[in-house]
């Protein structure tokens, strides 16, 4: 029991820890009956210490540790502790100041957070993002909807007149947390020289004089730049002008996670190097070669978007078609999760399947396919049937891991299948909503440097190693410690006689140089960047740099090519006006090169990469008339109207000249859109470069263009960029040999699903958040399958040594149900050398392992158990939800496992129903499923009574499917006032409420749904009111006002899907950040105490070699009638007349009985001052509309009460009721996929009543009577029925018991899944 | 036997009885005050770095709220001036007083005014102005008579208890919304009830605003989330 902490029994004795029987794992799998979900190994194996971890809440806290106290101390400590105890409520409110502002800028208005549209580049590609401004300061990221990739119109279930969600955008975790790393404390701050703090000014001299020499001795072929992915066209321009400078310059980009593969795929199936952008929503059959392509890919969050567009069931009749995902991978991973069917092979394998598969399909390339065993060949064979049968609407997709060969044949299959696979380019390949669109477009590649990264990487390293090269400036990037080491990376390094780095962080590679430059975060630069269709983005800053030494990449580039102090906005703006064709921009003067730099080339670049609609002028651009506008010219800017367009608000908040000291110059808001008319037009325009304003005014041009820059900037986006689809053919496959499944292990490397290649090691919110199918937070570990650890005599946290080419590492091995058996899998990132505190000492460096040959896998591991033990903090077993609440949490709680008890409390605790068929696996599990083929056949997954006691409040009609109470039941309770909501009297007399054991005191909700509450139950005031027709709401309102209420009565809800959950982690970190939600670090983890106010459960199901997952997202569910409320003795636990939980903080002394009474397990106790209240970057970060929570307090979800309350206000002060979509909770914001949708449980036309009302719609423990706000709907897949019937065992359905008599007669899932229902579980 | 008490204990003892009926309210009021002055800092002026007026600029100047306290209708927060504001007369009428030379040295140096905080709830109140003026809550409800302040100082305590005297009871505070900037307002000022031909009374004018301006029930307004959380 590795992963438990130490567990004691109630005696306090501690139970033992004993290793994994996978025998009786495997015994116990084989009992059960139909479908059984497990979180994990360890659960299955029900072991002694598992079943007390479930049953308390602290399982930690061991009550042996705790020295008896002596009687004198304990009094002394007391008496302090009273003393101190009453001073405390005698603090005086300290003295605080009204800062106004100089100059107040009109579009600030005190209190009113502005939105900013910026981008997120990650490995070059672009997220759009709309960056939440508070006070100056950004204190959250959100999608940007009008960006191709985060945002995008999402229908829950097209065609069939279901509502539509809102326009909006999503992110993904790295953005959410990239705020984070902004105001890491431990950023790079400034300049170095060998150490010792320099400045701007040595720095360009000294690097100045590099250039020139380099230009003299070598035209630059002894200087070198390592970037990281560039796809930003001013940054690319810029390169271009110094490669004017410096024609031979060695210019390479490397990120140990790359595209190499895939462009090298593209040129082995069409010859040339392209980009493939995939278009998930045009696909009704996906088969994915190892890619986990709604995490790992650029593009994540539209492929996963598009993905769960063609697939989102949440009625019975929503949906005629749904799309079907194959995953053959080489680990877990959560597009295998997402699997209809998942593969589990070695990663060497995936080579020969895809050939296989080509064959099977008829691609040319495919034949001569070997290694694939007859067992894999039937499934190949069946998945190429089902692609035939799609054909046209099929996507195959290969991993960046994978070989070329195998992106060569996956391009080709979609190719050939694309049913016109003569001329399969000529397809409308661009209209979106086209049947015959083309599934994958190819277009011309949009990084700025198409070497392969590796290779790129690896020749510059020969040459420095041959002495060749005399400079090197490394941007962005640390291939110190990402290149593979037998690149001997530093080594080389260490011979270039001037290294420079620029980074945000001082890191391995900064170590290595005599200059280090403090990088800018995007959120503090201006600048720009592709989106993975092409589409470029403006990234624009929201803050000044926190700290003044920063400099953004552009910035060092335009100081290279000779323009030292040129402004970010000068330059960004600049290259945008060549690009448009404009001429005399003063701006441009500025940001231009001498004369001599000048040449043609300088501007053709974007033209050349054939990406830019717009012309390039480069014939007229370097006239550079560089002279000062007339003043006719100026005077005619000044008066004339379309300058009045500009939106722009120069100098903003930039009076106070400290760091939360505003936006900054020439920042345009998003909102409010167009109301700034007028503004300081032409000064502003400028921005730093404001002497140069007016600039160009006199030409139609130069208004032109204001226009365009100002839409560019506001929108965030620059419309008419993407990519144009380039028409491909495939010719016929030369491919190279086949992968060789080497003999023995296999060692696959992957990037970490939270901290990536290690860019992210310090940042704490990605640290703890737990990674999607292993549940680690803090370290990477050997992932490894439960047969294979057996088989070599590992168990969970054993330290194992890896030796593998040269290189050595130690890691604790961390068994995953799914990972294919003899195979490891290293996540990038960990192991780091030199980082902050955060991500010191975390993991092992897998990167010591990689090979320049085969960096993603490899043979010939040695592996040798060491002995010792490494704890690793997986949170897979923290907040355990008893399946069967009232069988182990809460009779056994009550009773103590005494039979006889058990037998009357059985009676009591259900007697709704009681004597129906429900007491099996119905009404219990915390997962519903099933597929596809069933709703079809209208076998829901669903039964009625799972709705027992759900407010589903609208319509309240005992009779129709979506009633939650019997008739008898939904009565106004006895003793409600009508002037007045408060039900009963409250007392004892009411009915049972506690129960006393040990003197704890426990709620046992023996009441059943309607019967007198503590609570009033707003929504059955409603009842019996009609519809919502402005009719009806005049009547709403008047018996609202009747009851003596306003407004309010809208009542808050949440439903979240099953099937759209991708298990990404966003809308936990998103979370973490609009909430203020504290990180724990390790120590406080492995006790079980994360803070996350929202988790993802893990749920497995099936064989544990190739299990289902099921990610369910758990926060608190507002019950109506919350167990958590009647056993606070202090009340900190209200209800809100709009349904919501609420913790009050004030009234919470800490002592935590309503976690313990809590069967969601979702509340949150400050153990120890988490939150970090102390670092001033830290507090510039923090949300100002949360209330701040300290030691000793519970905390939970609200459902983002400042965000219900923002909307609130809004309505009242208008008069009219909260619109639905006003509301978006911030997990529902950051979501991909939509999978959490927030409103107005009492309106019946808002998104959440519709899916509440869905057949799919169930609750989580509601036999409890807790009456949960948050609703799920059921998680649907779409086996294919030909492949379920080839391994029915694979998929979880059994054989039934009393025909194995009469011979094993395999049934299909769904009958199977029928028929056990009402059987008992276990 | 020599009498015990003296004949003057007839009066010490008539004094203890009498000051004891009298000390106890005394005593009373004495920790009010100090309580109010002290622990609730009520009236108790705060020094500023300029000693800014409200009685000058509103009752003598009938400078209205919202010309300096601009968002006071659209935010939480009301807002303060900035140095420009102050500038826009300054610059021509008292330009060289002394009294303003935090003002022009603000305005030259870029440096903003640090002005002490005299209304000051705890952060954990979410405490929204525009809601409030939007719902018919005069200033002078919570500011007192700030047009005649020279000081600005506290005339409430801004506890809780304070809060929710008027949250229970809003109606004895309400006024039409285009009275909240009237100082001195009465309901006599809203004119004559039609119901009872006589000048209206606050209960009756308030109770009438209340389902006017739908203001909630206590079991809304005094919920812990509608100012915290």
């Amino acid at each position: 029991m590795s992963q438990l902490i130490h567990i004691t029994d109630k005696k306090g004795s501690r139970i033992e820890d004993k290793p994994l029987d996978l025998d009786d794992v495997r015994a116990k799998l084989a009992e059960t009956n139909g479908k059984t979900y497990w979180r994990s190994l360890d659960e299955l194996s029900q072991k002694p210490g598992f079943n007390e971890m479930l049953r308390r809440e602290f399982p930690g806290q061991a009550p042996k540790d705790w020295a008896p106290l002596p009687r004198r101390d304990f009094l002394k400590l007391m008496g302090a502790s009273l003393a101190l105890a009453g001073l405390s409520g005698c603090a005086f409110q300290p003295n605080e100041k009204i800062v106004p502002y100089v100059n107040q800028p009109e579009s600030i208005v005190p209190g009113i957070a502005s939105y900013y549209a910026t981008a997120m580049p990650f490995s070059g590609y672009a997220l759009g993002l709309l960056a939440k401004s508070t006070d100056g300061r950004p204190v959250k990221v959100e999608g940007n909807p009008d960006h191709p990739t985060s945002g995008g119109e999402t229908p829950i279930d097209p065609g069939k007149g279901k509502p539509n969600f809102k326009k909006r955008g999503s992110t993904d975790v790295f953005a959410q947390a990239s705020l984070l790393t902004m105001y890491d404390p431990e950023r790079s701050q400034t300049i170095r020289r060998s150490g010792a703090s320099s400045n701007w000014d040595t720095f360009v001299g000294e690097i100045t004089q590099q250039i020139q020499a380099s230009r003299r001795n070598s035209k630059g072929a002894d200087f070198a730049i390592i970037t990281e992915t560039i796809t930003s066209p001013t940054q690319i321009s810029l390169m271009n002008d110094l490669r004017d400078l410096m024609p031979e310059l060695r210019w390479v980009s490397y990120e140990p996670v790359n595209r190499d593969n895939v462009t090298a795929g593209t040129r082995l199936a069409f010859g040339r190097d392209l980009h493939p952008v995939y278009h998930f929503d045009r696909a009704d059959v996906i088969v994915s070669l190892d890619c986990d392509f709604m995490l790992e890919e650029p593009g994540r969050v539209a492929h996963a978007r598009e993905f769960i567009d063609g697939r989102r069931v949440t009625d019975k009749t929503a949906r005629q078609k749904m799309n079907r995902l194959y995953v053959i991978e080489s680990t877990s991973t959560i597009t295998g999760a997402a699997a209809d069917h998942r593969f589990p092979v070695k990663a060497a394998q995936v080579d020969g399947i895809a050939r296989a598969l080509a064959q099977a399909i008829g691609v040319s390339g495919g034949a001569g396919a070997q290694q694939v065993t007859a067992e894999q060949n039937k499934w190949v064979q069946e998945i190429a049937n089902d692609l035939k049968a799609s054909r046209g609407r099929v996507i195959v997709v290969a991993g960046a891991n994978q070989p070329p060969a195998v992106h060569a044949l996956a391009m080709a299959m979609t190719e050939g299948l694309s049913g016109n696979s003569n001329n399969g380019a000529t397809f409308a390949r661009t209209l979106p909503g086209n049947g015959n669109a083309a599934t994958i477009t190819y277009h011309a590649p949009i990084e700025g440097a198409p070497v392969p990264h590796l290779a790129g990487l690896a020749s510059v390293v020969d040459e420095m190693k041959a002495g060749k090269i005399k400079t090197v400036l490394v941007m962005g990037t640390n291939p110190a410690y990402t290149a593979p080491r037998d690149l001997e990376f530093a080594k080389a390094f260490n011979n270039v006689p001037f290294r420079a780095h620029i980074g945000l962080y001082e890191d391995e590679t900064s170590n290595l140089c005599t200059w280090h430059v403090p990088e800018a975060h995007y959120l503090e630069q201006w600048s720009d960047a592709r989106a993975i269709d092409g589409t470029v983005s403006i990234v624009q800053p929201i803050i000044m740099p926190l700290y003044e030494a920063c400099k953004s990449p552009l910035e060092v580039l335009a100081m290279m090519v000779g323009n030292v102090n040129s402004s970010g906005y000068d330059i960004v703006r600049g290259q945008w006006a060549r690009t448009k064709g404009l001429v005399n921009d003063g701006t441009l003067a500025a940001a231009s090169v001498q004369g001599e730099l000048a040449k043609n080339s300088t501007l053709t670049q974007s033209g050349a990469s054939g990406l830019t609609s717009q012309g390039v002028n480069n014939g007229t651009a370097q006239g550079l008339s560089n002279g000062p506008m007339t003043g006719a010219q100026g005077g005619v800017a000044a008066n004339s109207p379309v300058v009045n367009n500009a939106v722009v608000n120069g100098g903003v908040a930039t009076n106070n000249g400290t760091i939360n000291g505003g936006a900054m110059n020439g920042v345009t808001p998003m909102k409010p859109a167009t109301n700034g008319a007028t503004r300081n037009s032409a000064a502003a325009i400028g921005g730093a470069g404001a002497g140069a304003s007016g600039v160009a005014a006199g030409t139609p041009d130069a208004f032109a263009f204001d226009r365009f820059w100002q839409e560019a900037v506001h929108s965030g986006v620059i419309k008419g960029t993407a990519a144009p689809a380039i028409n491909v053919t495939a010719g016929a496959l030369n491919l190279p040999a086949q992968t060789v499944i080497g003999p023995g292990i296999e060692v696959n490397f992957r990037p970490d699903p939270t901290i990536w290649d290690g860019r992210f090691a310090n940042n704490g919110w990605l640290q703890e958040c737990p990674k999607p199918i292993t549940k680690l937070t803090w370290d990477n570990a050997i992932l490894v399958s439960p047969n294979t650890a057996h088989k070599n005599g590992w168990n969970n946290d054993d330290e194992v040594e890896l030796t593998l080419n040269g290189g050595k590492v130690k890691g604790a091995i961390f068994m995953v149900p799914g990972q294919p058996d003899d195979t490891l899998t290293l996540n990038l990132g960990y192991g780091r050398a030199q980082v902050g505190k955060i991500g010191t000492g975390a993991g092992f460096d897998a990167n010591q392992l990689r090979t320049v040959d085969n960096p993603w896998m490899a043979y010939g591991v040695k592996t040798a158990k060491l002995g010792t033990v490494y704890k690793l903090a997986a949170t897979a077993h923290h907040n355990l939800i008893s399946p069967e609440g009232k069988d182990t949490t809460l009779k056994d709680a009550i009773l103590g496992g005494d039979d006889a008890k058990t037998k009357v409390v059985d009676d009591w605790i259900t007697p709704q129903t009681r004597g129906k068929d429900v007491d099996g696996v119905h009404g219990r599990d915390l997962i519903r499923s099933g597929t596809f083929e069933m709703m079809q056949k209208g076998e829901l997954p669903v039964v009625p009574e799972d709705k027992i006691g759900l407010p589903i409040s609208w319509p309240r009609n005992p009779n129709s499917q979506g009633s939650s109470l019997p008739d008898s039941q939904n009565k106004p309770a006895r003793g409600r006032d009508e002037s007045g909501p408060i039900v009963g009297d409250g007392s004892l007399a009411d009915g049972p409420y506690t129960t006393e054991e040990d003197g704890h005191p426990l709620a046992d909700n023996r009441e059943l749904a309607g019967s007198p509450s503590f609570y009033p139950r707003e929504s059955d005031y409603l009842a019996s009111a009609p519809l919502r027709s402005a009719a009806a709401e005049k009547e709403l309102e008047a018996k609202s006002k009747a009851l003596g209420r306003d407004n309010v009565t809208q009542q808050w809800g949440m439903s979240v899907d099953l099937q759209s959950c991708i298990g990404c982690n966003a809308c936990v970190v998103g979370c973490q950040s609009e909430n203020n939600s504290a990180i724990v670090g390790k120590d406080q983890v492995l006790m079980g105490r994360e803070m996350h106010w929202i988790r993802i459960d893990a749920y497995m199901s099936g064989s544990y070699e190739n299990p289902e997952v099921y990610f369910e997202p758990m926060m608190c569910q507002h019950c109506e009638k919350a167990p958590c409320a009647p056993v606070c003795p202090f009340n900190a636990v209200m209800e809100s007349p709009g349904g919501i939980n609420e913790q009050i903080y004030n009234r919470c002394v800490g002592t935590k009985y309503c976690e313990n009474n809590c069967p969601y397990k979702v509340r949150r106790f400050n153990f120890l001052q988490y939150s970090d209240q102390i670092s001033p970057t830290i507090q510039l970060m923090a949300n100002p509309s949360v209330t701040v929570r300290s030691r000793g307090v519970m905390e939970k979800c609200t459902y983002c009460i400042q965000r219900v309350k923002a909307a609130e206000w809004q309505a009242k002060k208008e008069d009219r009721f909260v619109r639905d979509g006003d509301i978006i909770t911030a997990c529902q914001q950051v979501c991909p996929t939509n999978a959490i949708v927030f409103g107005d449980i009492n309106d019946p036309n808002s998104e959440v009543s519709k899916l509440k009302r869905g057949d799919l719609t169930f609750g989580i423990l509601t036999h409890l009577n807790t009456g949960p706000r948050t609703s799920y709907t059921a998680k649907i897949r779409n086996p294919n029925p030909a492949l379920v019937a080839l391994n029915p065992k694979l998929y979880g359905v059994e054989v039934r018991e009393g025909e194995h008599a009469e011979g094993a007669e395999h049934v299909t899932e769904n009958q199977a899944f029928v028929e056990d229902r009402g059987k008992p579980k276990r | 036997m020599a009498q015990l008490f003296h004949p003057a204990s007839n009066t010490l003892a008539k004094m203890s009885i009498i000051s004891g009926v009298l000390g106890g309210p005394l005593l009373i009021g004495a920790g009010y005050a100090i309580n109010m002055s002290y622990g609730y800092a009520v009236y108790k002026p705060v020094v500023q770095p300029v000693q800014f007026s409200h009685k000058h600029h509103v009752w003598d100047d009938g400078i209205d709220c919202r010309y300096c306290h601009t968002s006071v209708e659209k935010s939480t927060s009301a807002g303060l001036p900035d140095t420009h504001t102050c500038m826009s007369c300054h610059s021509q009428i008292w330009s060289d007083s002394p009294e303003l030379a935090p003002i022009r040295a603000s305005y030259v140096s870029g440096q903003p005014i640090e002005w002490n905080r005299v209304h000051d709830l705890p952060d954990f109140v979410y405490f929204n102005h525009s809601l409030h003026i939007n719902k018919g809550v005069g200033c002078e409800s919570c500011h007192g008579r700030i047009d005649q302040a020279p000081l600005v100082m506290k005339v409430h305590t801004f506890s809780m208890q304070w809060c929710l005297d008027c949250h229970r009871h809003p109606e004895k505070f309400l006024r039409p919304k285009e009275a909240v900037w009237t100082m001195g307002w009465t309901a006599a000022d809203a004119g004559t009830n039609p119901d009872t031909g006589k000048p209206f009374t606050q209960r009756e004018l308030g109770t009438k605003l209340v389902t006017e301006y739908k203001i909630g029930h206590e079991r809304y307004l005094t919920d812990c989330y509608t100012c915290h959380g």
